[in-house]
């Protein structure tokens, strides 16, 4: 065990994982549901949700902790994880709201059927339990294992319409694509484990900064980071998404859209803010290089992936290629964290712009899936052309689905332009590069405005012939909507609400600043040495973050 | 007789791992059936666990070898992850020819749901 790992008692180790724990009991639960008597469907999501509760009590139960490395340096769980862990823990029980509530009532042979509920349930949990784990791997093996983990539920729920051939040939795509990104990924990491003779991933960080990048270990790193990239569905690995997101049943596209992404860009800032931690001028240019590669990366996603979402008229399939944008953007982002140019960029702004980044961004998809969901139930339609009359038929609907789309592309006023004025304020810290990014990030919200607006031009201003019947969301679906956009106008309307989230955001931990487990990585760089980047002085200690 | 040929060191599995390699990315990248893509991306798996296990065995030169087992620990997660992976993947693949009638990736692409 490495020596400067805090030696903590078994029961208190054991409560810092309890969320995980939690998830994995909550699994084995629900699959149990059905051989104790019938309504498997009803008992199964209950019995689910009672575990994503418990799971964010005891996430909830962490927060005293500040930042702790566990388990011989396998998990790091600190603020930013447990933050992300509650975020999605909330996420996937909306989800599970939102496919009850949204379920047809005569349902078409393609649909989810109810009597599968409790094997949906699990593999959502178990998707869930790999992405918690991705956000505080801090060791290449349970980096694999965590990616693995939240992988293979996930290939699953693509094709859980098994009859459906759209369904199917998506999942095909993804689980061809994600076996080979990664293999990839495991190469990649063999040749960082040969190099650097270690796998941790402050070990890892230690030896770049030590010996710079060799062209053997930059094979490795391209290798580990292709596997994070699918996860990410940047650009040389992205095909498989909008087909994914098109076959898949609406509930699991919401859940992948979000919480597959997030855990893979959560994971991506943990290993480059590692990076950045123990970096000196021996790996000040290979790190350069590498922040430009990732500042490239992001910048072509979210180009592509906006110039190709303008001619889509499927509704997932837009929303998918919205999402691979915002992935393009917040991988911008963490490019940052490496140091652009090098020492400017504290890790703890982009870790805080990433988290309100993902916290907004939750909620915005949640609530445009929603009210997509809502649609296909109430009407069928999946073509945004077939949205015709849609305004006059369900006007609070339509003006929702106005409100989420607004806030994707950036509406002042509402969350989705805050947060985007937080990761260019956290470009603009990077000298010129930084601004080049800004630049990409300005143009492509732009075009992303047409996109958006189409689905809001085909409810409100094409005429269908006035007959069909007006229509309106379950109420489970309308609390969803509601609490989605309530939060959306609070952290957009007001100032003094955000400034607090702020605060709380700008106190997090920097990854790994004591979850090291190595000697001398907190003396390289101390997470306090950043405070003038911060945007206001830690008034509050920083166990206190935002826990919703 | 040269010592590299008489006593087995690094560069032996480095070899064999980087020909486990080379076949498998060309599998991945030749093959149209979707079991045969697996099959390309079992090798690099394999290809991977060697390299791991080698690599903690005698250590990369100049870098001390490691103490633990860390290595032949991750081989064998490999091992695992990579049977859990076939058994998802196969029922993929089996339910997408229920579909379609057959599990050529680039047909795939063609066929309209």
């Amino acid at each position: 065990m490495p020596p400067n790992t805090p030696h903590l008692p078994p029961w208190e180790t054991l409560r810092l994982i309890l969320p995980e724990i939690t998830l994995a009991l909550g699994m084995g639960a629900v699959v149990l549901t059905p051989f104790f008597g019938r309504k498997r469907d009803h008992r199964s999501t209950v019995v689910a949700l009672a575990a994503l509760f418990l799971a964010l009590v005891a996430i909830v139960n962490t927060t005293h902790f500040g930042a702790a490395t566990i388990l011989g340096g396998m998990l790091s769980v600190d603020p930013f994880s447990q933050f992300f862990k509650a975020l999605l823990l909330v996420f996937t029980g909306l989800v599970i709201v939102q496919w009850r509530s949204t379920a047809r009532r005569n349902p078409r042979p393609n649909d989810t059927r109810m009597q599968d509920a409790p094997d949906l349930l699990c593999l959502l949990l178990g998707a869930s339990l790999g992405m918690a784990l991705m956000a505080s791997a801090t060791n290449l093996l349970m980096i694999f294992m965590a990616t693995e983990a939240a992988s293979y539920p996930s290939y699953g729920l693509a094709g859980f319409r098994k009859r459906d051939r759209l369904a199917s040939k998506g999942a095909l795509k993804y689980v061809v694509f994600g076996a080979a990104s990664s293999a990839a990924m495991v190469y990649g990491m063999s040749l960082v484990y040969g190099v650097t003779g270690t796998l941790s991933l402050a070990g890892v960080a230690l030896h770049i900064g030590e010996h710079g990048i060799s062209p053997l270990l930059a094979m490795g790193l391209c290798g580990m980071f292709a596997g994070l990239a699918f996860k990410l569905a940047t650009v040389p690995m992205h095909f498989w998404c909008p087909d994914v997101f098109e076959g898949a049943p609406t509930h699991v596209t919401t859940f992948l859209a979000f919480a597959s992404k997030a855990a893979a860009i959560c994971l991506l800032v943990r290993i480059l803010l590692a990076f950045s931690a123990a970096s000196s001028d021996a790996s000040a240019a290979d790190l350069g290089a590498m922040a430009t590669g990732f500042a490239a990366l992001g910048a072509v996603t979210a180009t592509w992936a906006n110039l190709f979402a303008l001619r889509q008229v499927h509704i997932k399939r837009l929303l998918a290629y919205s999402s691979i944008a915002h992935a393009g953007y917040m991988t911008m982002t963490a490019a940052v964290a490496l140091g652009l140019p090098h020492g400017v960029g504290s890790p703890n702004t982009v870790a805080s712009a990433i988290l309100f980044y993902l916290l907004t961004y939750a909620f915005m998809n949640l609530g445009a899936f929603t009210v997509a969901a809502v649609i296909i139930q109430r009407t069928g339609a999946e073509d945004i052309r077939h949205y015709a009359g849609i305004a006059q038929r369900s006007p609070l609907l339509a003006g929702l689905m106005t409100l989420f789309l607004l806030s994707l592309f950036g509406m002042p006023g509402l969350g989705g332009f805050i947060a985007k004025v937080w990761l260019a304020m956290t470009l603009s810290g990077a000298g010129t590069m930084g601004f080049v990014l800004i630049a990409v990030l300005l143009v492509n919200t732009l075009v992303s405005l047409y996109y958006y607006l189409r689905p809001v031009y085909h409810m409100y201003f094409t005429r269908d012939d006035g007959q069909r019947p007006a229509f309106a969301a379950a109420p489970a679906s309308l609390a969803i909507l509601l609490v989605s956009a309530l939060l959306l106008l609070w952290t957009g309307l007001s100032p003094g609400a955000a400034d607090r989230m702020t605060r709380d955001f700008a106190t997090l931990a920097p990854p790994l600043a004591d979850a090291s487990g190595t000697p001398g990585m907190g003396a390289l760089k101390d997470p306090g040495q950043d405070d003038t980047n911060r945007r206001r002085a830690p008034a509050a200690p920083r166990r206190r973050a935002t826990f919703r | 007789m040269s010592d590299l040929l008489l006593t087995i060191s690094l560069p032996h599995f480095l070899v064999v791992s980087f020909l486990l390699l080379a076949a498998g990315i060309s599998t991945m990248l030749t093959k149209r059936n979707a079991i045969g893509i697996l099959i390309g991306v079992e090798l690099v798996l394999n290809a991977a666990a060697i390299n791991f296990v080698a690599f903690n065995h005698y250590g990369w030169p100049g870098v001390r070898a490691a103490p633990a087992i860390d290595g032949q620990m991750f081989a064998i997660f490999i091992i695992v992850l990579a049977a859990a992976e076939a058994s998802v993947a196969l029922a993929i693949f089996l339910n997408f020819y229920n579909n379609f009638g057959s599990i050529d990736v680039e047909r795939a692409d063609d066929l309209k749901a």
